[in-house]
């Protein structure tokens, strides 16, 4: 057993009374088994916060939006909107219940349902140092158009890396591209990555988007239901039926 | 550090983990004049500004989540350190020949923001070493390190990825293994200070 495994069974608790008392031992007389288990520590925590979207950070991001123009942008919205009066509103609303039954295929399902992060979250300052992370911020920024090329370079030299096949493919859903992103969906679908439910997600989504109920509900019911594809799929599956 | 005494402005940070509407209206409606003013002043645009403004308000509500951040000194000084300090960065980032404004002009408002802003500048860069380093690993490598720490059960981990328990912990530990070994061989780690 090597040491990493020691720290791995060591920090997840997985150790008899005995060996944890030993390695704690050890640690207290070995500064660089210390500094190595409290380096392994600290990594893992940080990759736990990078790579789990995080609902309510998205949430945030979404209410500071509106605060950037009105703010700090040169030309601020005219703030007067002409109001229809209430009654007006009430009618309209009223109509609108009576004739909108919901369908998935009556709204814009890709925006509608479409969301997602690609991890790991990025900052401004990581764009220089690293392609992937400059896509995924423009991805998380929905700036397809300008993600996908950066996706295709990466990919270049990297042709099997289900992460960006994945995110290529979610990408050119959302630029309209659907033939071509059922390509990469369906190879990682076929593959074992984690992102192969999601990917099964975007699959049903893409039909969705063209109408087609029928390969809709083939792409969503492959997907197991305790998943987190599976809970997005689940409500969308109900509708179809 | 001696036990400190929480702010009132901690609401701030509360109000933030709790995306409250009038918690962000009070942040943009008191600093958003101040930072803008600041960042163009200071070489930036008010495009800038506005991401820095932005940027500042996310890092801040992290370091509000996954450290517990408490305020022991008022928002004020300290949200204006961070979206300071991050501008530094950004103009180090943007100019090879130095940035124009020094870090002494970015010092002038006490220590306890100070600090409180540097520890949340360490995590900061610090995330963003191993985020660099993990996108290097193989692709089986940063699967199995992002199944793992999904918080799903490690027993159905494995059968989800087709393999044992015992196989799957020691492949994560190897990839971990890697990873910090890759992030300690880094002059950015090895010019970090403070505590990992």
């Amino acid at each position: 057993m090597t040491r990493h495994e020691d720290i791995e069974r060591y920090l997840s608790e997985e150790m008899s009374g005995d060996e944890r008392l030993a390695f704690e031992n050890e640690l207290k007389s070995n500064p660089a088994l210390r500094e190595e288990t409290a380096l392994y520590a600290s990594t893992a925590e940080s990759l736990h916060r990078l790579l789990l979207a995080d609902d309510n950070e998205q949430q945030l991001r979404k209410k500071l939006h509106p605060y950037r123009a009105e703010y700090f942008s040169a030309h601020k919205k005219d703030p007067k909107i002409r109001a229809l009066p209430l009654i007006r509103w009430a009618a309209a609303a009223a109509i609108f219940t009576a004739i909108w039954i919901w369908s998935p295929w009556n709204t814009n399902p890709i925006r509608e349902y479409g969301t997602i992060t690609m991890p790991p979250l990025t900052e401004r300052s990581a764009d220089s140092v690293n392609g992937v992370a400059e896509a995924a911020g423009l991805f998380n920024e929905k700036e397809y158009e300008q993600a996908l090329p950066l996706l295709n370079k990466e990919l270049s030299s990297q042709p099997n890396d289900m992460f960006l096949l994945f995110f290529r493919g979610v990408t050119l859903i959302h630029t309209g591209q659907a033939t071509q992103a059922r390509t990469d969906l369906e190879q990682v679908y076929e593959s074992k990555s984690v992102y192969r439910y999601e990917a099964a997600y975007f699959m049903g989504l893409s039909y969705l988007e063209e109408k087609d109920k029928e390969n809709c509900r083939i792409w969503m019911e492959k997907i197991p239901a305790e998943t987190q594809a599976g809970k997005k799929a689940q409500p969308i599956l109900k509708k179809l039926k | 550090m001696p036990e400190s005494v929480i702010n009132n402005d901690q609401r701030y940070i509360d109000g933030l983990l709790k995306n409250d509407d009038k918690i962000i209206a009070a942040i943009y409606r008191n600093f958003a004049g101040k930072i803008n003013h600041w960042i163009c002043a200071n070489s930036g645009t008010s495009d800038d500004a506005a991401d820095i403004f932005q940027e500042s308000i996310i890092s801040i509500y992290r370091q509000a989540k996954d450290k517990k951040l408490m305020l022991t000194c008022p928002f004020e000084p300290f949200f204006l350190m961070v979206c300071k300090r991050k501008w530094w960065n950004e103009l180090k980032k943007r100019s090879r020949q130095g940035v124009t404004i020094s870090l002494e002009s970015v010092s002038e408002t006490g220590q306890e923001p100070e600090a409180l802003a540097s520890e949340l500048m360490m995590m900061e860069e610090k995330d963003l070493l191993i985020q660099q380093f993990f996108r290097q690993l193989g692709e089986r490598c940063r699967e199995i390190i992002s199944q793992t720490l999904s918080g799903e059960h490690q027993e159905k981990v494995a059968a989800k990825l087709g393999v044992s328990y015992a196989y799957l912990r020691k492949k994560k530990s190897e990839c971990m293994g890697k990873l910090t070994m890759m992030i300690r061989q880094s002059p950015e780690f090895k010019n970090m200070k403070g505590p990992h």
